[in-house]
């Protein structure tokens, strides 16, 4: 994962400026094969930003469902972080991200799968995706 | 020629002044009693109460104390639409080892969930598909587990199954709403470690996410 992947993309939802919580979408070039990222931004008040973590990109929990179950991880969790991964404007923190849920030429599973991402109590609205309906049964791994 | 008759030969050409506002009053009229119920369940918005203050034990005779999917007073009240719904304490307390134990942690969580019979191909079963979220706020260390593993009696396994020769049911349950319970010890469902410390919980089912609530983990002072 590079600096490149905590900073907004064109994918990347527009948040208003008094937005407070966690907004995510997917870049998908293609319905077929990887990669598909889930790119997102959060914006929380400062307070509530520093009580999370000290690096709030490291409590980003994103939650894989289908209807088998749900798989979560914090992908972002053991990285290396800095003082300038997020934006300090006013009173409130901003943050963007980039995590690929399926890596560059594998084959997207069918699905359909839900993935949402959760910032301590926010959580993000919800964004699906699903490959080829004759690759039913190949199951997703979520790229770290 | 009857009355009757009367009325509807000579009404069309008289009220066709009045067709605009029958078709504005079709039209705006919402008629939710011809709706059908799912969607009308679909199309409203969920709303649910909690109490997190309540009691989250169960009530004393059996059936209620070993079936988890039956209402308990902490269970989340669903107001109106579909979706999950938890409820948990604000704190739970536990004593000792490293590990939290179910006989000593009382870490409960009360879901609720409301969806109209099939939805996502689940049938009547929405609560076998449900995922119980879990993350440490300190350390960022996520946990997850099915409903499943929830289920602490066996009469569902104690069940006879059906005939193979028993006829289809007749009825349509395309509208039919479902509710479900359950009441979940996370404290047996997952292997969380004994120490102080917050936990941020939310259920998830398909495209479905619960509310989300913070429960405060804390040592239990030792008695006097």
């Amino acid at each position: 994962m590079s600096n490149n992947d905590l900073s907004p993309t064109r994918d990347t939802p527009a948040i208003a400026a008094d937005f407070v919580g966690v907004r995510v979408a997917l870049s998908p070039a293609s319905a077929v094969r990887g990669p598909v990222a889930l790119v997102g931004v959060f914006q929380l008040s400062a307070a509530q930003a520093d009580a999370i973590d000290q690096y709030p990109h490291r409590a980003l929990v994103v939650a894989l469902s289908s209807m088998n179950g749900t798989m979560v991880t914090t992908p972002l969790r053991q990285r290396v972080s800095f003082p300038d991964d997020v934006q300090r404007v006013a009173s409130q923190v901003r943050g963007y991200f980039r995590i690929d849920l399926v890596d560059p030429g594998e084959i997207v599973p069918a699905g359909p799968f839900w993935v949402t991402v959760s910032l301590g109590e926010h959580l993000s609205n919800v964004v699906g995706f699903a490959g080829p309906p004759e690759l039913a049964g190949v199951r997703a791994g979520l790229g770290a | 020629m009857t009355g009757a008759g009367r009325i509807y030969r000579r009404s069309p050409p008289s009220c066709r002044w009045a067709w605009p506002l029958v078709l504005l009053l079709s039209a705006c009229g919402t008629n939710a009693a011809s709706q059908p119920r799912k969607e009308r369940e679909l199309m409203t918005e969920f709303k649910f109460k909690i109490d997190r203050d309540g009691s989250f034990e169960p009530e004393a005779f059996w059936l209620r104390y070993n079936n988890p999917r039956i209402d308990t007073r902490g269970t989340p009240e669903i107001i109106s639409g579909v979706g999950i719904a938890i409820n948990a304490p604000r704190e739970v307390q536990f004593s000792e080892g490293t590990r939290l134990s179910p006989k000593d942690a009382q870490f409960i969580v009360c879901v609720a969930t409301r969806f109209v019979y099939d939805m996502m191909g689940c049938g009547s079963s929405f609560m076998d598909h449900l995922t119980l979220v879990v993350v440490d706020a300190r350390t960022h260390q996520e946990y997850s587990a099915s409903a499943l593993l929830a289920d602490n009696s066996n009469i569902r396994d104690n069940l006879e199954p059906f005939p193979r020769d028993m006829a289809e049911p007749e009825t349509d349950h395309t509208n039919t709403t479902i509710g479900e319970f359950l009441r979940a010890n996370l404290a047996k469902m997952l292997d969380l470690p004994a120490v102080e410390t917050e936990y941020i919980v939310y259920a998830s089912l398909g495209p479905y996410r619960s509310n989300t609530l913070t429960v405060k983990l804390v040592r239990r002072k030792p008695s006097p």
